[in-house]
């Protein structure tokens, strides 16, 4: 079968999201028609969090018949008017209430970690789509570092052809882990991504390109990519993935209302019994408490917010937080090294024509004893637009004249990038701080320190990277490091003492509350999470649905 | 006109804009208006609705109906935030949610002070020197400066798109965009 003759005709069965999409607008379809729940009526699941979790979720148990309500304290976008094509005004789309850092490593929070509105941080995430290695499951038993999950790849692994097909991904033919195909071919690529490419192939490395979420063709009502650029700033054209476009639209046609500017404050346990009765939440601008009523409870919010809603859910059975008996919640939270690295060429590259993530590599993904470290990187492209550029380049300290020449020569550039699995750690967590948010809410505080696996890591893949950039003739060379991505805070283990939920995301000891997102996590391989986080709730989500309705 | 600074603050901003980004064989941070950009977000609420956020969705330059220049009202958290973000704090309890801010507008003030009076007519070197010792303020000075050389010109800066212009950056392609032989043909 050749796989491209399929483009945009291949697309999953059970969730018409982009058939529901509006050609001509870019607005969540059934904004305005989606069923509305009383906060008196017990609804079946109440989910915290619209992102990439909680939107799986509530696709999938609606159309198993269950009623759903979503609370979500960003707002509706509207992407026509809200999303602009420019790097300056799109600061409205990350997580900007204040978090305390701390650790030896502090980590940044902000715009390069945690978005904040309906679909979450994948409404201006870069794409990329990898899934994890079946290895990934197990890395204490096969290298001693990390840990275990309680589940494996296979049970993944019909989830991830799933999602894929619902994104869509498009890539080449992927050789590393446990291979597979991607339902869409890959897209073209910029001379940018080119020239890295011949530079990794003179040293051997394999490179593929993609996988990313975005539609190359068509797909239902989504269009092709035009290559602008701008992913980051959220895509105005609907051909990335996001859940706004790839599972709401589903949601909100079978009973799922999305109640936006409302922050989550406490999930409700009835003492007696154990159980939870619903989510307490205030709506923006309003200090009132209401409850919403629920027979379940899943939180998604994210590695920073599900913890510190956890930790803020405190009550008589759960003196130190829900399901913190054991002082687990809001532990092993990981972040991604994600080091880049620029390289000057004589010829012009141009390298914003195209999506931010094009190439990517995971030769290194494993364990190879003789690097001296466990576990290991993937590489990938990356394209700033002209502000990124411009900061990449004062960070490494240069103004004046230096700069206005690395400005000036912008076209002459290309960018790649490496993401670093570290390892979980029992003390890099989130507490909650003295400090309040405008809801009154104490805040979290994250700790982070690197370890020197870590460290080792980091050193060793970014030599690898400047090494690509040699080899495919770089007359100049910039490095940044930095990082990306967040897992872990609650994450899933064989038992309460190792762990925040079991193998089904089930808080240990409540039997009805869930946790739904990213921080399920143990460890976070050296592929980007949004995939991952997707099939697990899907998985999740069948689960749940194979019961029938509460 | 300034809508913020007095006019010998708005030459020192310029002054200081023109260390980061001079004037050479092409327009530099002057010609570009970068300390408009900075004076417009500083006075940002001057404006209704207070320019912080460009309407959408296309800006009219590769096709679409123009709409960036109308810009988008905030909602009132946006506004709290923004406000203290840029006003800062000023003792008032709904700002205080996260303790007292310093806001910009204080901070510019401070740092341009700190600066001196007679920074204008300094060398090159000695104006280099005085940023070296404010480096704080430097710091957050080159963070907007970037921002309004390579922003979209609606935002007060990169006017006549000159910041793209000697990147040769084609800015907002939107809707346009570009073909698939366009992506591999730089
Ligand atoms: C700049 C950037 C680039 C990225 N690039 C990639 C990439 O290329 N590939 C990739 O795989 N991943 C990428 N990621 C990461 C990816 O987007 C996230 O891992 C993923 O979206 C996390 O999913 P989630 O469901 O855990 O949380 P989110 O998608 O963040 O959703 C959590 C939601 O919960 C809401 N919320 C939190 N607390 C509360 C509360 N108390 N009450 C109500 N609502 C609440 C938040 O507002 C948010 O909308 C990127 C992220 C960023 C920021
Ligand atoms: S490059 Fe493609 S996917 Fe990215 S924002 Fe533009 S159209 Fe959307």
């Amino acid at each position: 079968m050749k796989r491209n003759l399929l483009k945009g005709s291949v697309g999953p069965k059970d969730n018409d999201s982009r058939f529901l999409l509006d050609v001509h607008r870019r607005d969540l379809p059934g904004e305005d028609t989606m069923v509305r729940y009383d906060d008196a009526d017990e609804v079946d699941l109440c989910i915290v969090g619209a992102g990439a979790g909680g939107s799986v979720l509530a696709q999938r148990v609606a159309r198993a018949g269950w009623r759903v309500v979503i609370l979500e304290v960003g707002p509706f976008w509207h992407p026509d008017e809200d999303w602009v094509s420019d790097e300056a005004g799109s600061h409205d789309l990350y997580w900007t209430q204040k978090r305390i850092i701390g650790g030896t490593d502090p980590i940044e929070m902000g715009k390069n970690n945690s978005g904040r509105g309906v679909g979450g941080s994948m409404v201006h995430y870069a794409g990329y789509c990898p899934r994890f290695h079946p290895s990934d499951f197990h890395t204490q038993t096969l290298d001693g570092v990390g840990a275990d999950w309680p589940i494996a790849y296979e049970d993944l692994r019909a989830h991830y052809e799933t999602v894929e097909r619902e994104l869509p991904v498009a890539g080449q033919d992927w050789p590393w882990g446990y291979p597979h195909s991607y339902p869409f071919s890959p897209h073209p690529i910029s001379e940018a991504a080119s020239v890295m490419w011949r530079g990794a192939l003179k040293l051997g490395i394999t490179m593929r390109v993609g996988p990313v979420g975005i539609v190359n063709g068509t797909f239902g009502n989504r269009p092709h990519c035009i290559y602008r650029g701008y992913c980051l700033q959220g895509c105005k054209v609907n051909a990335k993935a996001s859940p706004y476009v790839t599972h709401l639209p589903d949601a909100l046609a079978h009973h799922v209302e999305i109640r936006a500017g409302c922050m989550a404050a406490r999930v409700e346990i009835d003492q007696p019994s154990g159980q939870a009765t619903g989510v307490t939440y205030l709506r923006e601008g309003d200090a009132v408490e209401r409850l919403q009523r629920a027979k379940v409870v899943a939180v998604a919010g994210y590695s920073i917010e599900t913890p510190r809603l956890l930790l803020n859910s405190a009550s008589g059975r759960f003196p130190r937080g829900l399901g913190n008996n054991e002082d687990q919640v809001g532990r092993y939270v990981m972040v991604q090294g994600a080091s880049q690295t620029a390289g000057r060429f004589p010829d012009e590259l141009r390298m914003y024509k195209a999506p931010p993530p094009e190439v990517s590599s995971e030769d290194f993904y494993e364990t190879d004893p003789s690097r001296g470290f466990a576990r290991g990187f993937s590489i990938q492209t990356v394209s700033p637009l002209p502000i990124g550029w411009a900061e990449h380049v004062l960070a490494d300290g240069h103004w004046g004249r230096a700069l206005r020449e690395y400005m000036r020569d912008y076209n002459h550039w290309a960018c790649i990038g490496v993401l670093n699995e570290l390892l979980p750690q029992p003390d890099n967590r989130v507490t909650l701080a003295e400090e309040k948010d405008p809801y009154g809410l104490p805040v979290a505080r994250f700790d982070f320190s690197l370890g020197d696996n870590d460290k080792a890591n980091i050193a060793y893949s970014t030599k690898v990277i400047t090494d690509i950039l040699h080899a495919a003739g770089a007359q100049d060379v910039l490095t940044i490091h930095r990082y990306a991505h967040l897992v872990g805070g609650a994450r899933m283990g064989t038992a309460p003492d190792n762990s925040v939920i079991d193998a089904d995301q089930r808080l240990w000891g409540v039997p009805n509350v869930y946790v739904c997102d990213g921080s399920v996590c143990p460890t976070q391989g050296s592929a980007n999470p949004a995939l991952t986080i997707m099939a697990l709730a899907s998985r999740l989500g069948a689960h749940l649905a194979r019961n029938g309705r509460p | 006109m300034p809508v913020f600074f007095s006019d010998h603050q708005y030459e020192v901003v310029r002054a200081v804009c023109a260390r980061l980004i001079p004037t050479d064989s092409d327009p530099g941070a002057t010609e570009a208006g970068v300390a408009d950009y900075i004076d417009t977000l500083l006075g940002a609420f001057s404006f209704d609705p207070p320019r912080i956020w460009a309407g959408g969705p296309f800006s009219g330059r590769k096709g679409g109906v123009g709409s960036f220049s109308s810009f988008t009202p905030l909602t009132a958290l946006d506004e709290l935030a923004w406000r203290t973000r840029i006003e800062g704090s000023q003792g008032r309890p709904e700002r205080e949610f996260n303790g007292p801010v310093v806001g910009l507008q204080e901070r510019y003030r401070d740092g341009l002070a700190q600066l001196g009076e007679d920074f204008t007519a300094l060398t090159g070197e000695e104006q280099d020197d005085r940023l070296r010792a404010a480096s704080d303020f430097t710091e957050l000075v080159y963070g907007h400066a970037c921002e309004g050389m390579y922003g979209a010109p609606e935002y007060g800066g990169n006017r006549d798109l000159v910041g793209w212009r000697y990147i040769d950056f084609e800015g907002d392609v939107q809707p346009a965009g570009y073909t698939d032989a366009e992506v591999s043909e730089p």
